[in-house]
């Protein structure tokens, strides 16, 4: 299955080099080759039965086959040691502080800005930067609770920052399926490892939930407010609602009376104390935000400004997720917290800048443009491999509205074996962990591993045609414990047959 | 001078509607030539008003009516102070183009093009007219954009709506203070001076003022030495005592004086009224704030079916 694995002189998070797997992964690579492929293929398609079945899609928008999709599971699972994770937790746990200090300080006293470490035009200049949350009291002080970070490794398998979605991040219902499937299918190779749960999400998500409810009641009334089902993420709302217990509403659900939030229930109207709402800004508040939306509850501003209601997470986040903000985290940590950032960021060509702008347009073949307020892999130019007259076009965008646009140089992202026509090739990879800002800050362990499932590909956006994997963060080995026995003996198999595990 | 002014505003519905929403910015601003001695709000069907300051430092007042109803009044009563002597830009000593010091952002929101104030070819063709020089007084640039604005424009109802943009009165030649307000706040920031928009009510002691018994629109523009000054366009007056401001904004989405949704497929009509009058004194026993309830129906829900809450419609005034 491996026997013409390339590593193609990339970060490959498997293999040394061909045939000789990294430690973390050797017990994979046994099993795997006892296995053989068309055992593996048939629990593939014993994941993808499971994930049709039980209905796990998102949506593809523009795409004539049909917009819902299934999210293409990649059965091979990720596996991060210990070490690896200490330093990712750490990073991650530093910068939503840092990025939570940033947006309240943006709202308030602006000290970042009158010293200068962040030009003010950026922020003023930004589409998500929201006036209406000047000065307003946020529960908590929390404006970010739910971040996901997306990181990547280069070619020396070091982690970089690409980018934070502070705004309604979403994917974590397919890290929670994707691990659910994982167990069923391969339960012996996932015993195999002390791999960290992550089942807890869902209830470490409603503690912080709690944490927010205005009243000291034990059991605040908990809505997750989605735009509806045509939204891509719906499954998701749709999921962390059930995992959680608590309702889903739309915005035509909720009603604003004097200076409360209400759902209308078939028992009248009832309180609601907190919304994780996945609606974007724009959408919220017609009366304070797109006076067109359709989606949102007229006057929900003014019950959040009255503190009687609480929104997950808050308006005006976007502020610190900005692209063309981004490059400035690393200053804001040291702003903030005096500290080095613990994750790096990738090196950013901000367009806005003349200076930048002038080498980002000369050297358009080795950048990666993106534009600053979109996300999902929409509005951006993988420089080296777009045509010439894409260039072109991206370069007259820039020209036109620079603030729009930042540019990264190519990072080579590591890569992960892929199980592809029934044997294994290497594909690109990123890494989406989920941090909560509640009482304390917690990281999820794992996070969403995408596949850019194109040979080649390095964009790996569901909305491109990306996969994703199960991610294992594994267990500390605790110094003199025995080690599990997994290297011998018959283990069941949930084929029914029987196969040997080579030692390893 | 000392000035009692009643604000009414009546809003009635061809049929029963349902959930509103209201904000409102009728309360007169606090500043340092001009002070709120008192603000009743009157508010009917009866409801709870609560208030806040938005990012500009205006005062939001808003109230919710869940029940049925035909009708909403607002009646908003201020009495006001205000000292502020006519300006004479003219003879002010900022040169033009003013350099804004590096640090100073807060500016950027009056100095950038956003909602209905846009830029367009035909802007910058009138901004040309005003031919100004490098190094001469600011005060003469914007004297002469604000008279070459009166020269071009006139005042007339019916050509504009209230979401025009600044390209309407462009191509119509014509439009209502609001207009006015928001072309010279464009051709002055094209001219790189900071300007902003303000929304308030004018006492008439000079008898030809339009717009006077309707809630007015004006602009200030920023001078260096001196701070904002401020310029009626519609009128082509300079802003004196009879004026008093309400709200500030970057353009009139920021400050519409009453904003809301509500529930029900029904038709709107609006109707304003202002009233000012000039006090000899301080009326005894003014309460500085207050809110009062005015006797306007409502009706039980079982009256009626029940409305989709997607037929929400949001009603605006145009300031004339």
């Amino acid at each position: 299955m491996f026997d013409q694995y390339q590593v193609d002189g990339l970060f490959d998070e498997m293999f040394v080099a061909p045939g000789h797997p990294r430690p973390h992964y050797s017990a994979v690579a046994s099993r795997l080759k006892v296995l053989g492929s068309s055992a593996f293929n048939k629990r593939v398609r014993m994941a993808d039965v499971t994930f049709r079945n039980q209905g796990i899609t998102f949506t593809v928008y523009n795409d004539k086959r049909g917009v819902e999709k299934i999210f293409p599971f990649d059965l091979m699972p990720r596996i991060i040691p210990a070490n690896e994770w200490d330093l990712i937790e750490r990073g991650l746990v530093q910068r939503i502080t840092a990025l939570n200090l940033f947006c309240q300080d943006i709202y308030r006293d602006q000290r970042i800005l009158r010293e200068n470490i962040v030009p003010p035009e950026l922020i003023y200049g930004a589409k998500s930067f929201r006036r209406e949350m000047f000065h307003v009291n946020v529960p908590k002080n929390i404006y970010i609770h739910i971040c996901g970070t997306d990181l990547v490794r280069d070619k020396n398998g070091a982690y970089f920052v690409l980018e934070d979605n502070g705004r309604t991040p979403s994917g974590v219902s397919y890290v929670l399926e994707n691990r659910a499937v994982m167990k069923r299918v391969f339960p012996t190779l996932f015993g195999a490892y002390r791999v960290r749960a992550i089942e807890d999400y869902p209830y470490n998500l409603l503690q912080c939930l709690k944490h927010l409810a205005p009243t000291k009641s034990d059991d605040p009334a908990i809505a997750v407010l989605t735009p509806g089902t045509y939204n891509s993420a719906y499954f998701e709302h749709s999921f962390l609602a059930r995992q959680m217990g608590v309702e889903l509403v739309e915005g035509r659900d909720l009603i604003v009376d004097n200076a409360f939030v209400y759902m209308r229930t078939t028992a009248g109207l009832r309180r609601v104390d907190v919304i994780y709402r996945r609606v974007d800004d724009d959408f919220l508040d017609p009366l304070c935000f797109r006076g067109d939306s359709a989606l949102g509850v007229a006057g929900l501003m003014n019950a959040y400004r009255c503190g009687n209601v609480a929104l997950v997470n808050a308006p005006g986040t976007g502020v610190a997720d900005d692209k063309a903000i981004y490059p400035f985290v690393p200053d804001m940590i040291k702003f903030y917290l005096g500290q080095e950032a613990i994750l790096p960021n990738v090196p950013t060509y901000i367009c806005a800048r003349e200076s930048d702008r002038k080498y980002v347009l000369e050297n358009l073949d080795k950048l990666v443009v993106k534009s600053t307020n979109e996300s999902g892999g929409y509005g951006m130019l993988m420089g080296h491999q777009a045509a010439q007259k894409e260039r072109d076009e991206f370069a007259e965008l820039i020209r036109e509205d620079p603030r729009n646009y930042i540019a990264q140089p190519v990072v080579e992202l590591s890569q992960h074996p892929s199980f592809i026509d029934d044997r294994f090739e290497g594909r690109r990879i990123d890494l989406r962990p989920y941090i909560l800002y509640g009482e304390k800050v917690i990281v999820m362990p794992g996070g969403l591993t995408r596949v850019a499932l194109r040979k080649g590909s390095l964009v790996v956006n569901s909305s491109q045609g990306g996969g994703s994997k199960d991610t294992w963060v594994l267990e500390e080995e605790e110094p003199g414990e025995e080690k599990l026995p997994i290297t011998s003996g018959q283990l069941p198999v949930a084929d029914g047959s029987a196969k040997p595990i080579a030692a390893r | 001078m000392l000035l009692k002014l009643t604000h009414q505003t009546d809003l009635t519905y061809t049929d029963l509607i349902s959930e509103s929403v209201m904000e409102l910015r009728m309360a007169p601003r606090q500043e340092q030539d001009q002070h709120r001695l008192s603000f009743t709000l009157a508010i009917g069907p009866p409801t709870s008003a609560y208030n806040y300051f938005d990012w500009l430092g205006n005062t939001v007042h808003w109230f919710t009516v869940a029940s049925f109803h035909k009708q909403i009044r607002i009646v908003a009563t201020s009495v006001v102070e205000t000292d502020r002597p006519i300006p004479a830009p003219a003879g002010n000593a900022d040169l033009w183009p003013a350099k804004p010091a590096a640090t100073d952002y807060q500016t950027y929101d009056f100095c950038h093009f956003h909602g209905p104030v846009v830029d367009s070819p035909a802007l910058r063709q009138l901004v040309e007219h005003v031919k100004a020089r490098k190094g001469e007084p600011l005060g003469a640039v914007a004297m002469r954009l604000f008279d070459l604005i009166h020269e071009r424009f006139t005042f007339k109802k019916g050509v504009t709506k209230a979401t025009s943009p600044i390209t309407d009165i462009l191509e119509k030649g014509a439009g209502v203070c609001q207009d006015f307000t928001q072309l010279m706040i464009g051709a002055a920031r094209l001219l790189g001076i900071p300007a902003r928009y303000i929304s308030g009510l004018v006492h008439p002691d000079a008898s030809k003022y339009v717009g006077a018994t309707e809630t007015h629109a004006w602009c200030e523009l920023l001078f260096p030495s001196i701070g904002w000054v401020g310029f009626d366009p519609a009128n082509h007056r300079l802003v004196g005592a009879n004026y008093v401001k309400v709200a500030i904004g970057r353009d009139y989405q920021d400050v519409a004086p009453n904003k809301g949704r509500y529930s029900g497929k029904v038709q709107e009509s609006i109707d304003v009224a202002v009233h000012s009058e000039e006090l000899k004194s301080i009326p005894p026993e003014l309460a500085a704030e207050r809110i009062q309830s005015l006797a306007i129906p409502t009706y039980p829900s079982g009256s009626m079916g029940y409305l989709d809450p997607n037929q929400q419609v949001e009603h605006q005034q145009q300031q004339q």
